[in-house]
């Protein structure tokens, strides 16, 4: 239902429902509502209308038989954090007379393919219909007045968490064979964690990367000895490096990896500076021992997730 | 009369260093004794040149004494510790005044020379230079020297290690009003003994018989020093320009002169050429900056090399295959194009310059023809050269060949100087007493800053060499056409099981509206919906829109309200007036198609129980969509 109208009869007053718009990001189906989960640049992503109606029943309860052969379907998409920055195009234009009927013939179902890698933030889908011009109840319609409008936002990126992981060609890079690497780089626990620790998966070995990914997020033993080897990595990095300097009982700003090595110390038991002293120890003499007490803290982990 | 006396040094009551404790300040460097000497003495010349004008000449002499040089070398060294004493310098000496003579001079010329009082126990005047002290006396005395090589001054006793005797003898001709001060003084670092009920250090110096009572020695000076110089077969020294220092090693250990080694049987030429090019490859390698060519064709150091009476020029590091990328390198640095910076605090921290070339390149073989596997210049290079101001190699970085782009690379870092020098302060004081490496860590002298400073740039200059070797996997590409599989599922798993919430994925806006409840027991108040769009037709030949509001509230009550209908707009703003500059108007207000009449308090309709649907008529002016804004302007209730 429009909250304004137009200088011709339109398509409004008869919908007496908005479009269900979903999502299917690498074949997870999602509804708009419920955001994209996971989703990065390299994903399938196709995005679906379906409307409750078929054009053809619709147009014939507005009255608007005669326009239907000039009526037109488009689904406009807008990206980015900003509409001024934002990128915006047509995904799909089609005559309505293309619109076929769902199996149970009572709605039509549009369906459009996008790049992921030209999107950003979030995408807000706008379905037009409009006319090709024509005159109904003796009023004209000139080309490209609308008919019908909705629209729909998806939201692509938000707050949560996402560790930075990368595929790359070990052999290509001096780095040998292998299966994954935790690569740490950074000057100061200050530094956020996101550009300061980077796994990356040999792209040499897809069956590897393949059956990490078919894991289950739960229960994938390889996801748990990845999730307890960058736990352990990073955290040997950021101890063993004097040049960090980091002390447990000061406060890092949020999201960086001093405050992040802080909730995983919290999750090994280490909440003191004589604490970690025994811990940093314990990773120069017995590096096995608190590997295993990583593997542990991940464990519990995995349990209490959502 | 033999003016030449012994003075071994005895422990005082407060105690003193132990020769040979002496001789281990230097640490445990990763450098051959070779290595270290030449390093020491060439960083040595270096500084000494500073003060003065014209191009320092450094030289190296490896040669056997003549007869007549033995036998002043007999008499210089006529005075040697007890026999009975457990010290084994005096055993070693005398091997060597049996032996053959062989000594390696290593000289250098317009320079300071060894200046300044020969005592360590006299105060220095403003300005006076304590060179001669703390070489010859002094253990570990600080450097203060702006652009100087080195810092600590323990890496002397690289010269006494070399030799198989642990002495040495110095002669050095410093400026002295027009003309020239000589000075020669011999030294030997042994080891601790006891001898007549006294305990003695090990540190041995040969000299002229001191004024003080301790039995110090000081050096033999002027003419009678000359004169020796001249019987031991020292360089001469005569005028100006041939100020400066000779350090003759006694016995030198010199693979190429051990009787029992690989050149036991091998002709003179052979140990000739091979000790030319074992000293050519050691000082190019650890050295090349100080002989590479300025822009303004200068050359920082002449260098002059002879080996048992044949000259052995040095080449021209830049006529060397690879090393001369590194001198591209360094003429790339020294242009100042490429900064590196530290960010907290903000220092400039020096100047990186790269160069690089094919792998297929062909090494040059003049080395190591004659030292195989042994030579230090590489056959493909991928080091960066750190160096401070002074342009000496403190050490290298290694990273790996380019194989994707088959390349091979060379870098050089040269550290600024910053303001107060603090910059340059912060790298000098991080090297060990051997000047063969960065080590902040391990240096506690330095402040927080200074020690950010030297690990940052450590830090910037692997992130280089990464990139030089084609290894930043920070960077790495994918190969044109791979198919990507997205990650995002598995970073959204490991992200929220390890960090928790942060930047990533997305659950949409699941905040709910709700609240809910609330008001049960409160009377419901009067409300208007909002508009609805009900179609659009033609009334009197006039686009006419209807829209539907709904009246909600207390059965009875008669609110007025007015409606205010408006131009939408395309960027999203309401105007009253349409493009062609007639507004849109209220026609018409019906409740269940009965009109509401408009009266003095506007449009009064009658809500009634379950609500009530008022349909208002809107006036379309031009080719525009129009809306309209209800508002009840009146209660209406009792």
């Amino acid at each position: 239902m429009s909250r304004i109208a137009f200088p011709y009869p339109t398509l409004f007053p008869h919908v007496r429902q908005q479009g269900c718009w979903e999502a299917s990001i690498d074949g997870n189906q999602r509804l708009f509502r419920e955001g994209s989960g996971s989703w990065d640049y390299d994903c399938h992503l196709e995005v679906g209308c379906r409307l409750p109606w078929t054009p053809v029943t619709l147009f014939e309860q507005a009255d608007l038989g005669p326009l239907l052969d000039g009526a037109r379907l488009a689904v406009v998409i807008s990206t980015g954090s900003s509409e001024g920055t934002g990128r915006r195009f047509v995904a799909t234009d089609l005559p309505v007379r293309d619109c076929l009927p769902d199996d149970d013939g009572e709605g039509t179902t549009v369906r459009i393919n996008l790049e992921s890698a030209c999107l950003c933030n979030r995408i807000k889908a706008c379905l037009y219909i409009y006319s090709a011009g024509g005159e109904i109840a003796g009023i004209n319609l000139l080309s490209g007045s609308i008919l019908y409008r909705e629209e729909a936002t998806l939201q692509l990126e938000g707050d949560l968490g996402s560790f930075p992981i990368r595929s790359l060609g070990f052999s290509s890079h001096n780095l040998g064979s292998g299966l994954w690497l935790v690569d740490c780089q950074a000057e100061s626990p200050e530094d956020p964690l996101i550009s300061s620790v980077v796994l990356l998966l040999n792209s040499d070995r897809p069956e590897f990367i393949e059956q990490l990914q078919s894991e289950s997020e739960q229960t994938g033993i390889l996801r748990w000895a990845i999730r307890s080897d960058v736990m352990a990595s990073a955290l040997s990095w950021l101890l063993l490096n004097d040049e960090l300097s980091f002390d447990v009982n000061l406060e890092w700003p949020d999201g960086s990896l001093g405050a992040i090595a802080i909730g995983w110390l919290s999750s090994l038991g280490v909440n003191r500076q004589a604490a970690l002293q025994q811990l940093i120890e314990e990773m120069r003499r017995e590096p096995g021992r608190f590997r295993q007490r990583c593997q542990s803290a991940c464990a519990l982990s995995a349990e209490d997730a959502p | 009369m033999n003016l030449i006396r012994l003075h071994s040094e005895p422990f005082s009551r407060d105690g003193n260093i132990a020769a040979d404790g002496a001789a281990r300040l230097l640490g445990q460097p990763a450098l051959s004794p070779l290595e270290l000497v030449i390093r020491e003495t060439i960083q040595n010349s270096w500084d000494a040149s500073l003060q003065t004008e014209g191009t320092p000449r450094y030289s190296i002499r490896v040669r056997h004494l003549e007869s007549s040089q033995i036998d002043a070398m007999r008499s210089f060294f006529q005075e040697l510790p007890p026999q009975l004493a457990n010290e084994p310098i005096a055993g070693l000496i005398r091997r060597f005044l049996a032996s053959s003579g062989l000594v390696m001079e290593i000289c250098d010329a317009c320079t300071q020379g060894l200046d300044g009082p020969t005592s360590a126990s006299r105060s220095l005047q403003e300005g006076e230079s304590a060179n001669f002290v703390n070489f010859i006396r002094n253990i570990g005395s600080a450097r203060d020297m702006a652009q100087g090589g080195g810092t600590y001054g323990f890496g002397k006793s690289s010269l006494f290690k070399i030799s198989r005797c642990q002495t040495i003898i110095v002669h050095s001709a410093i400026g002295a009003g027009d003309g020239l001060e000589h000075r020669l003084i011999g030294k030997a670092l042994g080891a601790a003994f006891d001898h007549g009920g006294r305990r003695f250090t090990g540190r041995h110096w040969w000299g002229a018989l001191g004024d003080e009572d301790s039995g110090s020695v000081d050096p033999v000076l002027r003419s009678p020093a000359a004169e020796l110089a001249a019987a031991l077969g020292f360089q001469e020294r005569t005028t100006h320009e041939q100020r400066g220092t000779s350090l003759m090693i006694l016995d030198p250990d010199l693979e190429e002169f051990d009787p029992s080694g690989n050149f036991a049987t091998s002709p003179p030429t052979e140990i000739r050429n091979h000790l030319g090019a074992r000293l050519q490859d050691t000082i190019l390698w650890h050295c090349w900056p100080k002989f590479t060519r300025r822009d303004d064709g200068s050359i920082p150091m002449e260098c002059h090399l002879s080996i048992l009476g044949d000259d052995y020029p040095l080449p021209d590091p830049s006529t060397i295959q690879p090393l001369w990328l590194m001198t591209q390198a360094l003429a790339s640095a020294r242009a100042k194009d490429d900064p590196i910076h530290c960010q907290r605090p903000k220092m400039r921290l020096g100047f990186f310059g790269q160069s690089r070339a094919s792998i297929e390149l062909v090494a040059d073989e003049r080395f190591r023809r004659h030292l195989g596997e042994t030579g230090l210049i590489p056959e493909q290079l991928h080091h960066v050269a750190l160096l401070r101001p002074a342009e000496l190699v403190v050490r290298y970085l290694e990273g790996s060949i380019n194989e994707g782009e088959q390349l091979q690379w060379a870098g050089v870092f040269i550290t600024d100087i910053g303001e107060n020098a603090e910059v340059e302060k912060a790298f000098a004081m991080s090297e060990p007493p051997a000047h063969d490496d960065w080590q902040p860590k391990a240096a506690q002298a330095l402040t927080p800053h200074q020690r950010t400073y030297v690990n940052v740039a450590l830090n910037r200059i692997r992130e280089r060499i990464r990139s030089l070797s084609g290894s930043d996997i920070r960077q790495g590409r994918l190969s044109g056409g791979e198919a990507r599989s997205s990650l995002a599922a598995l970073a959204g798993d490991i992200g929220r099981s390890l960090i928790g919430a942060g930047p990533g994925g997305a659950d949409g806006n699941r905040s709910g509206r709700g609240g809910g409840g609330g008001g049960g027991g409160r009377r419901a108040s009067l409300r208007l919906g909002s508009p609805a769009s009900e179609g659009t037709s033609l009334v009197n030949g006039q686009p006419v829109a209807r829209f539907r509001i709904r009246l909600s509230g207390p059965a009875d009550t008669t609110p007025s309200i007015s409606f205010t209908p408006w131009v939408q707009m395309d960027e999203g703003t309401k105007d009253p007036v349409a493009p062609n500059g007639k507004a849109p108007q209220v026609i018409g207000v019906e409740i269940d198609s009965q009109p509401v009449p408009y009266g003095e308090r506007g449009y009064v309709c009658t809500a009634s129980s379950g609500g009530t649907d008022i349909q208002i008529l809107v006036s379309i002016p031009d080719y525009v969509a129009v809306g309209i804004t209800a508002e009840i302007v009146q209660g209406g209730e009792g």
